[in-house]
Order: C-alpha cells, then sequence, then structure tokens
C-alpha cells in the first residue's frame, strides 16, 4: 500500500512539474519592427520642390477618437461604420474614426471573392490586447463605459457626446512634407499640455488609408445586398509609425503644464497603398500597467499632400 | 482600500466560524496579541549635515505595528495592523500610510489546514520559496491567496499555495505584479516505513515547485544601420523585443540526514530562464546549492555549511529591483555571523544573488567546570570563518543591446570560484564567568570588506576594507537586582572612515529599569569635519510584559543586515521612543 502511495506521490510531483513548466524561449531577441527610411538632406525641406507638399492641422479642441473593431466577414459592420461616419458629420470631424481589421471576422478566405487580408500585426495586438469579443465594437478614447472598454454600437452615440463635452486637455499640431522622389513622409507633431495630470502621457502615431473598395458582407437592406462588391472601407489601420502603443513625452511620460513636447518621424510610404488616400492619425493617451494606453485626451488627422 | 479589507475581515472571521460552529464560537476562544512602536524625533545636527530641508520638514517618524490573533481549537485568525507616519528615516516613502496589510483565517479539520488570507511559507531553506518579515529591515513579502497543509499519511507533509505578494500598500491588480504558484512535499522516511522506524539514522527527503506567472512589460532596443542609394543615405531601422518569458519556474530538491549528533542537509535549486532588472535582462538559468553540516556533543559544537550561487534573484515582478528588497520569492541562506556588537557590525554582508560562493565554519567548545583550564563555572571559546568569494564568468555580449541583456549573459560552471573576494570575517570569541559576580567576554574579528560590491554593484577589488576590532564585554553583579556591564570596543582600518573605538556603560535594576550611556568615536576618519562622537543615552522601565525605553543621540549611517538582507540606514539625531508591549 505504502509502495502505492508513493507512486502516487512521485506521479504528483511530476505532473505538477509540468503544470507549472516554465516556458522555453527559443530566442530571446525577435525583431519586432523593421523600417528603412532615408536621411532627409537638410536643404530640400526649405526648398522650392518640397514646399508645396507641407501640410499641416492645428487641434486646439478637444478631439475624440472612436477605434471601430470590424472585418470584411462581419454583416453588422456596414451598419455601425455609416452610423459612426454620420456621427463624424454631425461633429463636424471633431470624431477621428479608423477601422481596425482583426480577429475571425477580418480572416482572408481564399479562392472567394474576400481573399484580401487587410489585418497587419497593431490591428492584432489591439484585438487581443483589449479583448475584442464580438464585431462590430469600438474603443473610444479608450474610456470605460458602464465597466466596459469595449463599447456596443447602441451606445457609441452616448460615449462620444459624454467625450466630446470633456474639456481640452492637450493643443495638437501635425504637420507631414512628402517627399515624392523618396516616397517618404516627414511628420512632425507639437503638443502642448493645457492641463497635465500626474499620468505618463504618450504619443501614438498610426498611418491608415482610406477609401479601400473591396467587398464586404452586409445584412442592413437599406445599404444593400448580402454582399457590397464595391463597399469602400474607410481609413483602415495600415502600421504604426512609433509601435502601437507610442512613446513617452517628456521624461518617462511626465509632462508639464504649458510645456511643449516636439517628435519627428520618417515614414516610407509601402508601395502597396495609395498615398493620396493615406492619413496620419496621432493620438495622446495615458500609460496603463496592463492596457498599455488609455484615457485618449485628444487626436488629429492629417492627409498628405501628394502635390 | 482599507475598510474593505476590514470588512472582508470580519466576514472571513464571521463565516468560518459562525457557520462551523455556531453555537460556542465564543466559548474556549483566546485572543493574543502583541505591539510594538517605535517612534522618532530628529533634531539638526551641523555635525552630520542634518537640517530641516534634509529631513524634508519630517520631524517626527513612526513606525507601529499590532497583531491581533484568535485562536478556537483548530480555527484560528489573525491580522496585523501597520501605521508609518510619517516612516522614520532609512524607511521607503511608499511606506507612509495606515493599514492592515496582513490578516488570515485558518482552520484545520483532520490533518488538512487551510489558510486564506495573508501567509508566510518557506519550501526547504527558502532557495525558491520564502514568505518572510523582518520589522527592523522594514522588510514584508507575504503572500496573499490560500495556503494549504496536508498530511496524506504518517511523515508526508504536501504544501501548496497561490498567491500575490506584498508591495507597500499597493493593492494587488491584474498585470502590476505576478502570481506565484507553488506546491512543496516533506517526506519523512522514518516515518513513512516500518522497517526504518527504529533505525538511528533518520532521512528527511523533500522537493519543491514554484513557478511565477507575470504579464510582461515590452522592452525594446533599436539598432540602426545606414546605407546608400544614388548617393542618398538610407538608415535601415531594426526593432527588436525582449521576447520576456510569462512563466518562470523554479524547483528544488533537498534531503536532510542525522544520525546521532551528526546532521547533515543539502539542497539543489534551479531556476529556468528569468531575465530580469537584477540581473541584466539575461536568459540563463539560475541554480543554487546549499548544505550544512553539524556536529554536536556536550560541549562541543561544529557547524559548516557552503552555498554555491548563480542567477537566483527570483521575483513575482521582473522589473523590480533595488531597495528596499521588494517581492522576492525565495531567499538566498546568509553564511556569516551576525555579530551583537555595534562596531562588528559596521561591515556587514549582503547576499549578492547575481552570483556567489560562500563558505562557512564556526566551532564552539566549552573547556568544562571546575577544571584547571576551564575555572569553576567553565569557559566557552567560540570560532568562527566565513568567507564570500566570486564565481567564474565568462561574459556574452550581444550586438543589439550592447550589453548582456538579450543573451545568457555569461558561461559559468557549478561549483567555480572566481578570483574576487566579496567577504571574509575571521573571528573569535572567549566567555568566562570568572566568579558569581564577574562575567567577560572578549572578542577578535577580521573582517574583509568588498565595499564596492556589497554597498555599489561594482564588480571590482578597488575599495576593499580590511578592519580588526577587539571588544571586551564585563558584567559586574551588585547584588542580584543591581549589575553592570560595560562593553569596549575598538575599530582598526586604513581605508573607508579609518578608526572607530566605542564604549557601553549599561546598568540594569532586575526587573524594572536599565539606564546606559553609549559614545561610538570616529577618532580616525581621515576628514577632521568627520571625527564626530556618535553619542547615545538611554533608559528603558518594564512593567509586566510592557516595556518602554527612550533613548537620545546620533546614529551612524550605515547599513543594518538580518540574514544577508540589508537596509541602509541614514545618520541621524534625536529622541528614540519604543514601546513594546504584548497580551
Amino acid at each position: 500500500m505504502k509502495k502505492n502511495f508513493l507512486f502516487i506521490i512521485v506521479t504528483m510531483f511530476i505532473a505538477s512539474a509540468g503544470w507549472m513548466s516554465c516556458q522555453k524561449i527559443d530566442e530571446p531577441l525577435e525583431v519586432i519592427d523593421e523600417r528603412d527610411f532615408p536621411e532627409i538632406p537638410d536643404d530640400t525641406t526649405g526648398g522650392d520642390t518640397t514646399i508645396n507638399n507641407f501640410i499641416t492641422t492645428y487641434v486646439d479642441e478637444r478631439q475624440v477618437l472612436l477605434e471601430e473593431f470590424t472585418g470584411h466577414l462581419c454583416v453588422n459592420c456596414p451598419e455601425a461604420a455609416k452610423l459612426a461616419h454620420e456621427l463624424a458629420e454631425e461633429l463636424d470631424h471633431k470624431l477621428i474614426i479608423y477601422t481596425v481589421h482583426a480577429g475571425n471576422f477580418a480572416e482572408p478566405v481564399p479562392g472567394t471573392v474576400f481573399e484580401s487580408d487587410f489585418r497587419c500585426d497593431e490591428s492584432e495586438e489591439l484585438y487581443n490586447n483589449f479583448g475584442i469579443f464580438a464585431n462590430p465594437l469600438a474603443l473610444i478614447d479608450r474610456v470605460d463605459y458602464n465597466g466596459l472598454r469595449q463599447i456596443f454600437k447602441d451606445d457609441w452615440t452616448t460615449v462620444v457626446n459624454q467625450q466630446m463635452a470633456l474639456p481640452n486637455e492637450v493643443n495638437l499640431k501635425l504637420s507631414n512634407t512628402w517627399y515624392p522622389d523618396l516616397e517618404v513622409v516627414v511628420i512632425d507633431v507639437e503638443t502642448e499640455f493645457v492641463s497635465a495630470t500626474d499620468d505618463n502621457y504618450k504619443l501614438v502615431v498610426y498611418i491608415v488609408e482610406d477609401n479601400i473598395v473591396s467587398p464586404q458582407l452586409n445584412n442592413d437592406p437599406e445599404i444593400g445586398g448580402d454582399t457590397l462588391y464595391n463597399y469602400v472601407h474607410r481609413n483602415l489601420l495600415r502600421d504604426a509609425v512609433n509601435s502601437s502603443y507610442g512613446e513617452f513625452l517628456g521624461e518617462a511620460g511626465q509632462v508639464v503644464t504649458g510645456e511643449t513636447y516636439q517628435k519627428q518621424y520618417t515614414y516610407p510610404i509601402n508601395e502597396n497603398w495609395v498615398t493620396e488616400n493615406c492619413r496620419i492619425i496621432a493620438y495622446i493617451g495615458k500609460q496603463d500597467a496592463s492596457l498599455n494606453l488609455i484615457d485618449i485626451v485628444q487626436v488629429a488627422e492629417l492627409e498628405i499632400k501628394v502635390d | 482600500m482599507k475598510t474593505t479589507l476590514l470588512r472582508t475581515l470580519t466576514a472571513v472571521l464571521i463565516l468560518f466560524a459562525v457557520n462551523a460552529k455556531a453555537q460556542n464560537f465564543l466559548e474556549g476562544g483566546k485572543v493574543n496579541g502583541n505591539v510594538q512602536l517605535d517612534a522618532q524625533y530628529y533634531s539638526e545636527d551641523d555635525k552630520l549635515g542634518i537640517t530641516d530641508s534634509t529631513l524634508n520638514y519630517r520631524k517626527f517618524g513612526m513606525n507601529a505595528y499590532g497583531n491581533i490573533i484568535y485562536t478556537n481549537g483548530d480555527f484560528s485568525a489573525g491580522m496585523r495592523f501597520e501605521s508609518y507616519l510619517n516612516p522614520m528615516l532609512g524607511f521607503d516613502d511608499r511606506f507612509e500610510g495606515v493599514g492592515i496589510p496582513y490578516w488570515f483565517a485558518k482552520y484545520k479539520v483532520g490533518t488538512l489546514e487551510m489558510t486564506a488570507g495573508h501567509f508566510y511559507e518557506q519550501f526547504g531553506s527558502g532557495l525558491i520559496l520564502r514568505g518572510w518579515e523582518e520589522w527592523t529591515l522594514g522588510y514584508d513579502n507575504n503572500f496573499y491567496g490560500f495556503n494549504a497543509h496536508f498530511e496524506p499519511m504518517k511523515g508526508v507533509m504536501l504544501k501548496g499555495l497561490v498567491g500575490t505578494q506584498r508591495y507597500f500598500w499597493e493593492p494587488y491588480e491584474a498585470g502590476n505584479r505576478g502570481i506565484v504558484r507553488g506546491f512543496d512535499g516533506d517526506f519523512f522516511l522514518n516515518d513513512m516505513f516500518p522497517g526504518m522506524a527504529e533505525s538511528k539514522t533518520k532521512f528527511d527527503i523533500g522537493g519543491s515547485f514554484v513557478s511565477k506567472y507575470e504579464k510582461v512589460p515590452s522592452i525594446t532596443y533599436t539598432v540602426d544601420s545606414t546605407y546608400y542609394i544614388d548617393s542618398i543615405e538610407w538608415t535601415n531601422q531594426k526593432t527588436y523585443g525582449l521576447n520576456l518569458p510569462n512563466n518562470v519556474a523554479s524547483w528544488a530538491v533537498r534531503a536532510n540526514i542525522a544520525h546521532g549528533g551528526f546532521n547533515f542537509y543539502g539542497e539543489y535549486a534551479e531556476k529556468g530562464a528569468d531575465p530580469n532588472a537584477t540581473n541584466n535582462y539575461i536568459f540563463k538559468k539560475g541554480q543554487a546549492v546549499y548544505s550544512t553540516l553539524s556536529y554536536s556533543k556536550k560541549g562541543l559544537g561544529i557547524f559548516l555549511s557552503t552555498k554555491w550561487i548563480d542567477n537566483m534573484s527570483y521575483k513575482s515582478k521582473l522589473t523590480e529591483s533595488g531597495n528596499p528588497p521588494m517581492l522576492d520569492v525565495n531567499y538566498l541562506p546568509a553564511i556569516t555571523k551576525e555579530h551583537p556588537y555595534s562596531l562588528a557590525t559596521l561591515y556587514p554582508y549582503a547576499t549578492q544573488p547575481n552570483g556567489e560562493f560562500g563558505v562557512q565554519g564556526q566551532v564552539i567548545y566549552t573547556i568544562p567546570k571546575k577544571s584547571k583550564l576551564g575555572g569553576k563555572y567553565g569557559t566557552t571559546l567560540t570560532f568562527n570563518y566565513s568567507l564570500a568569494k566570486s564565481i567564474e564568468k565568462d561574459t556574452i555580449t550581444s550586438s543589439v543591446t550592447g550589453g548582456m541583456a538579450g543573451t545568457d549573459g555569461y558561461t559559468t560552471n557549478l561549483f567555480s570560484i572566481g578570483d574576487l573576494t566579496f567577504y571574509q570575517d575571521i573571528n573569535f570569541m572567549i566567555e568566562r564567568k570568572f566568579s558569581k559576580k564577574v562575567k567577560a567576554k572578549a572578542a577578535y574579528y577580521n573582517q574583509t570588506y568588498n565595499k564596492h560590491v556589497i554597498e555599489d554593484n561594482i564588480y571590482d577589488d578597488h575599495n576593499m576594507v580590511d578592519a580588526n576590532i577587539a571588544v571586551l564585554d564585563l558584567t559586574y553583579k551588585f547584588d542580584r537586582r543591581n549589575s553592570l556591564r560595560t562593553e569596549l570596543q575598538g575599530l582598526w582600518t586604513k581605508e573607508d572612515d579609518g578608526d572607530w573605538m566605542a564604549i557601553l556603560l549599561e546598568y540594569n535594576v532586575s526587573p524594572k529599569w536599565f539606564f546606559s550611556v553609549q559614545d561610538e568615536f570616529n577618532y580616525g576618519n581621515p576628514s577632521d569635519d568627520m571625527q564626530i562622537h556618535y553619542y547615545n543615552m538611554s533608559f528603558g522601565y518594564t512593567q509586566k510584559s510592557n516595556r518602554i525605553s527612550l533613548r537620545y543621540g546620533r546614529q551612524r549611517e550605515g547599513l543594518l543586515c538580518v540574514g544577508g538582507v540589508c537596509r541602509y540606514v541614514p545618520a541621524s539625531t534625536g529622541f528614540t521612543l519604543t514601546i513594546t508591549s504584548s497580551f
């Protein structure tokens, strides 16, 4: 009997070792991002050829960010997208929207009209990190509403209006210069804090592509049939210019009211994208231990001026 | 938050107890407790450079705790209330606050004992798991969760736990620190097998597994390289992410063999890849070996211990490092002797988790009473030697991070011993009672202290301190109640702060009163301005189990170490009031 008992105990030990086994790390350092960009010669910045390609926007009122999680297989998404854009229209485009194609509904289906893959690393990362459990869902300024950050379509208007009513905390100036020969855009961001808190602030710069025509499933008869073959996908998230959760402003994100913080990025546009449809979206949020970045306080959107 | 805790505690108390024994919850129950309050009033001191602004205008500091424990048969519940208002000098500011960082409810049915709430636990010698608390250090790494002890048969003790650890007053939230899971088994072979019951050799074997889960942060490195296309310079920028493990496991096996006066204990532990702030984010596994051998018989005790440690800092948050040490999952035993005399503790040893070899030997011999050498009352001789050295390391450098980070860090071989001495202590003490009235102790210490390694984490031998210390401790009993104790100490060194001497006079009127005056004088300090008298006057009063003492004087700066874990104590001047009490 005692031998059996010992056997059981030994088995338990081995089992618990397996249960708690450590992760094997094959590659301690992995390349998570790689990009190539040219050094912009100083003398071209003010030169005749490039001055025409300079464009800027200055935001000194509260703007709100809506991150719409969607996919071309999501039948309820066209209706939600329509609602979001109508809302933006009403708000004089102080509501900035981009779409995040990730999860099951965004998977490509080979051999069908849904072959395109609109996902990117950043979209999957956002999808997983924020626990998106259905489509369409949105993050609105990444704030909590009724205990959830994933906000259902029916609450979008309420939450957007609630955020829009908040006072402006940051003035944001966003400028682009397009260098046609190099196919590179140089992005300048300038932030001035009107009222800073003790939180650690980060600036995130994304690139999105607008007006991509590609099929989309649908169940809203007012919009069209079951498959919308020439559906126009708006502001689709393509890439992060300065990583998914951006980089700190000031010293480790500690900012001072009244101070100005500047960042510059050089970004080569992917040859498969239509540059004139590309937009730069820059937003500022607060660092969070588990969700990385929450409570977006300001956002701006700017096109790239190609000629 | 704290009121929630209190409510939870009340609820736990009520639920556990009322359901179990509704009628007699209060019958036969006992309540015990104890309180300690340390309060300091600081004054400005030109000599030490202390002004109100260096004190941050905190003229008063108080650290206090109170334990209350209710026991009723196999059920017990208790809590520890703590307040740091403000934390005394030398304690981290993040301790400021009042609350209940420790509460528990525990019951035992049959051979299963369950604890809910906070608990302290130790597997083996603690190489992979130990929760403990040391008030004087401000050290507390208690676990918060569930702990079970189960004895399925005679001679077998199984333990399991899941919990998070204390971090100042910060409550656990998903992502702000890791979760620790552990399992341990102890097997007393003589109890398990009837055939061995009569054996004079006692065997005890054990093993444990511990694992930590953590949501890992993102740590990145950027590497730029340039190239040319049509005379335009292009930059290729690669961003590398450290692939940090969410789970870090460790395991250990141990054995204890006792035969007559001999006792041997050995433990081997290993830890999986655990890149963290202490080891500079290296991916090497950790290893530790610890063993002790002792022999004792009447009048003679011999104790030998050795340890070899490599990369064994194990915390439940990988970015945590520095002082005060927090969130330690494990404990690396110190194998240097702790001394009772103040100058002998001027140069203490702090365990180096990134790699050290240590050995200690101690012999205690009592020359028998009424022998020629031993005198009427006998004479006790203690010889102790301890040594801590580096281990051999061949460093690996990553081209991406420019340092050890992201690689295995270095290669080493088990039991390899490096050239660098961290610490050495050779000491000898003789204790003798001459008559009913006179008792004396004399001690000599030779200490080698690598200040760079122990205080600054700089691994070289450019700041070694070699100190000789002598102590004479005399006690004279006037009568049954009155006694006078004097300590004379001297420390001689050519390095660091130079020579010291100290004198202490302590008058006891037992059992109620004591008075003492003490002066530590740094007469050999190379700077004339720093040749300071660190004087202290104190008295104490004891009434039943209450003890109140008040001290006025100067505290010298230095490291205070308990079990190889150290706290920096800054210099200060002022009053210290200590109250301890228990019921």
